[in-house]
């Protein structure tokens, strides 16, 4: 049984982007030219914080937020009308599933992290890009919220791979979210967390909440550990 | 019990219709691009499924065979038949793909490793395609207008069935893209 | 009366007749699945998947690619030692670019090229030296008589992994300066201390951060080896590095690219200009070139984008981009992805009347012992749709268009306001960044930008 979930060291990441662009390639999001930053599709979104205070004292950082795949109580699969979100008990994933959702974003205002986007456009690309789309992931009509799956298509292809060596296991090396295997400096380490605990000064968003995130977060950096 | 005539007349014709007259109309007979034996293909060539309904090396599954299988024996005709002439000339000399229709597509959102139930599961070919090696003519292709699929498309009840039934359930994001 | 009763018992029997039979429960499945397939949702293509490397040449690092390949078409990049930029992520994207460059009259533009003055030089405009195609130029222009020109270049060479300090005054070391990969691969071998007016990304993940110093003070007390660096490795900088010992070390001369040096060339003298802006590289701005130009000269860009050069060029001729194009960095041959349209023209074989893919052969990857020249040039990524993601779906990069500027400029969020200098005026739109100090404006060195700026510090005010 495996607990899938990432570190996510603060202190390494420039707010490239690379991660959230990998994402949006591997999860076939459209483009949209229309959005705003409140009506965009970025499963991930890397967001910027500072401490608050005016230059030359001020300090900004940078943070990947993403669905941090509630353990326990999963707010979002919670309140779904329509069981379009499943806690898988095997992997600790929380998929969401796009074919049975309807809308309603009922698990949009559950979400404590903010980390879940309806889908307000057609997905359209420009002329001849859908032939560069991933054959792993299927498009979603607009009208569905969307949200991290930790790349369920790699996860599948993973699968298959495995089986085609007869094997029930997936070799670890062969499932690599895209942001995790985009990211530049290593910010963003996917791991299962039975086998790799987080490092002791970790952090979790919104701890209060107890909501059981798997995403570990670090940063030397007392000012950031104090807004988390 | 006359004012219930006219009532149950009308619910007899819908009845009717509905039994008879509808399903007639819902799944549109279709013919296949080309008229290939898998007999034949057993028999004569030796052929069993996975020699042209192959694995990749990575263990994706290639589905139907693309023309350069076929060409590869049928450059020149090796038979008598009119079918095989027929593909011949409008398909292997010009180079144009057959537009084989699916008896068996998933809709975009459904992931399904062949390998997995195969290798993992043990299954075999006739099992959820039929005993189609050793028939002579493809099956018939029923078309659905309205939805696309065809009328041998194993619903997600079928998949469900046999899933559970040897524990495999775990999550949707299994088997869902 | 009768009748009419009868018809509504028919009818109602009908109803209640037919919610017996398979046909309203079917016909409300198939509308269900029909729904799902809409023909407006593209379907991904199919296919036997594999994986082909090739060498990005989105910006003088050449950082090695692996692309995930459905039949033919590349669906993802990623980096083989590493992680890549978001520019290089999203490469495979180019070839759609709905803006890009598609029709050109290659005819017209040889035309008018046999027609040129011949008094005046002929000259080659490579905004990305040091290729085996620049090396195929040189040659073309040195048989002519003409010049070879190409944008400024970095002072120096450098090797981050051989320093154990790095002092950098204003150099975006974290931001594409250096292959991104293996500057963080190297992170943690080196002290970082970066002097900055502005508090930028790069001065967020140094170990210290000062908005000035005395530079010299500050390296000669760092723990060595020491690299010192600034954007451009000014003389200053390396004659700085040299006194500290570095030289040989963590900074080494430059390659020679043996451009013709522009400044030095007569005003008004160049009649025929072949600009290959196929590869993005340190834009000049276009005043510079022009005052160089007879006043009848021919310009011809090889472009891919519209923004650029093509935007003053007389002929625009479309080229490949990557992943499409043949090319080389550093000895390290691309393996083309995707085939370029029609209409595309081979800058190489217009130009130097040669044949690239003939000198390919013959080149061999170098050993570079870590040495790398740092890039000095904008990264845009615009060009590839998905880049809406950080520039507009989201605040985390500065889109092309936009200023930051300090709280206190008299300025508020998304407001409209005018970038202005001397030459002209160009709309923007404003984001207040309060990490910037007093006076401070921060914008996207795009072609149009840099063509009004010039060398003058631009001013923002309200528009």
């Amino acid at each position: 049984m495996k607990r899938y979930g990432m570190h996510i060291d603060i202190d390494r990441c420039n707010g490239c982007g690379a991660c959230m662009v990998a994402c949006a390639v591997e999860n076939n999001i459209p483009p949209v030219a229309g959005a705003d930053d409140r009506k965009g599709i970025t499963p991930l979104r890397v967001y910027q914080i500072d401490n608050g205070e005016a230059y030359p004292n001020r300090r900004t950082a940078f943070i990947p937020m993403l669905c941090q795949q509630c353990g326990n109580e999963t707010p979002c699969a919670h309140v779904c009308p329509q069981q379009a979100v499943d806690v898988d008990p095997e992997t600790g994933i929380v998929g969401q599933m796009a074919e049975r959702c309807l809308g309603c974003r009922y698990c949009m205002a559950a979400c404590p992290y903010h980390a879940r986007y309806f889908n307000w456009w057609d997905p359209k690309w420009p002329a001849g890009m859908e032939a560069a789309l991933n054959p792993d992931v299927a498009p979603r009509q607009r009208g569905v919220v969307e949200k991290c799956n930790f790349c369920h298509g790699r996860r599948h292809a993973a699968m298959e791979k495995a089986a085609a060596a007869g094997k029930r296991e997936i070799d670890p090396a062969d499932y690599v979210p895209a942001c995790a295997e985009a990211c530049p400096s290593g910010a963003i380490r996917f791991v299962d967390l039975n086998a790799q605990a987080a490092p002791a000064d970790s952090f979790r968003l919104l701890e209060r909440l107890d909501t059981d995130p798997k995403i570990f977060y670090r940063s030397k950096k007392d000012w950031v550990k104090r807004n988390g | 019990m006359k004012p219930l005539i006219p009532f149950l007349a009308g619910a007899l014709v819908a009845l009717g219709a509905g039994w008879a007259g509808f399903p007639r109309v819902i799944d549109r007979a279709r013919p296949q691009p080309v008229d290939f034996s898998h007999k034949v293909h057993a028999d004569k060539a030796g052929a069993k499924c996975d020699d042209c309904h192959a694995f990749r090396d990575d263990g994706t599954f290639a589905g139907a065979p693309a023309l350069d299988k076929c060409a590869g024996c049928h450059a020149a005709p090796m038979g008598t038949t009119a079918a095989e002439k027929a593909f011949i000339d409008q398909y292997v000399t010009p180079g144009r793909e057959p537009q084989w229709r699916s008896y068996a597509r998933q809709p975009e959102n459904v992931f399904f490793s062949h390998v997995a139930h195969m290798k993992l599961g043990k299954l075999q070919c006739e099992k959820c395609h039929g005993n189609i090696g050793t028939t002579d003519k493809l099956p018939a292709h029923f078309e659905d207008p309205i939805s696309g699929y065809s009328r041998q498309t194993m619903s997600m009840d079928a998949c469900i069935a046999c899933h559970r039934e040897n524990k495999l359930e775990h999550s949707c994001m299994d088997c869902h893209k | 009366m009768t009748t009419r009763r009868a018809a509504v018992q028919i009818i109602a029997g009908a109803g209640v007749g037919a919610l017996f039979t398979p046909a309203p429960w079917r016909l409300v499945r198939d509308t269900a699945l029909w729904s799902e397939n809409w023909p407006g949702i593209p379907r991904p293509k199919r296919g036997p998947i594999s994986a082909k490397t090739t060498v990005c040449t989105l910006c003088p690092a050449g950082c090695a690619v692996r692309a995930r390949c459905v039949g033919d078409q590349p669906v993802s990049l990623a980096g083989v030692n590493g992680g890549l930029c978001p520019l290089g992520v999203i490469g495979h994207h180019l070839p759609y670019y709905p803006r890009r460059v598609k029709q050109g009259a290659p005819e017209e533009a040889r035309a008018a090229i046999a027609k040129a003055d011949p008094t005046k030089r002929v000259a080659v405009l490579d905004l990305r030296p040091g290729r085996t195609a620049s090396a195929l130029y040189r040659k073309a222009m040195k048989d002519q008589g003409g010049l070879y020109l190409a944008p400024p270049q970095p002072g120096a060479s450098v090797n981050l992994a051989a320093a154990k300090s790095v002092l950098s005054v204003g150099a975006p070391l974290f931001e594409g300066w250096l292959p991104p990969a293996e500057v963080f691969a190297a992170r943690d071998r080196f002290r970082l201390v970066q002097i900055e007016r502005e508090f930028s990304r790069t001065a967020a993940m140094a170990d210290v951060w000062l908005p000035s110093g005395d530079v010299a003070e500050i390296a000669r007390k760092l723990d060595g080896p020491v690299l010192v660096v600034d954007r451009t490795m000014s003389p200053a900088i390396v004659a700085l590095n040299k006194e500290i010992g570095g030289w040989g070390q963590t900074v080494q001369a430059a390659p020679d690219f043996g451009a013709d040096d522009l400044a030095s060339v007569a005003d008004g003298s160049i009649g025929v200009l072949y600009i290959d802006e196929s590869n993005a590289g340190e834009y000049i701005p276009w005043q510079e070139i022009e005052r160089k130009l007879a006043p009848n000269a021919v310009t011809v860009a090889f472009a891919w984008s519209p923004d650029g050069y093509a935007r003053h060029a007389k002929f625009v001729l479309p080229t490949a981009v990557f992943p499409e194009a043949l090319d080389d960095v550093d000895g390290r041959v691309t393996t083309p992805l995707l085939k370029a349209p029609e209409g595309v023209v081979d800058p190489v074989e217009f130009i130097a009347k040669a044949s690239l893919a003939d000198a390919l052969k013959e080149v061999k990857p170098k050993e570079d012992g870590g040495w790398r020249l740092p890039y000095t040039g904008t990264l845009d990524a615009t060009a590839s749709a998905l880049s809406t993601k950080v520039y507009q779906e989201s605040n985390l990069l500065l889109a092309p268009r936009h200023v930051a500027v300090a709280p206190g400029a008299g300025l508020a969020e998304n407001d409209a306001a005018v970038l202005e200098t001397s030459r002209g005026r160009l709309p923007v739109r404003v984001v207040v960044d309060a990490g910037l100090p007093a006076g401070k404006v921060r914008f996207l060195g795009t072609p149009e930008v840099l063509d009004l700026c010039g060398s003058e510090e631009p001013k923002v005010v309200r528009g």
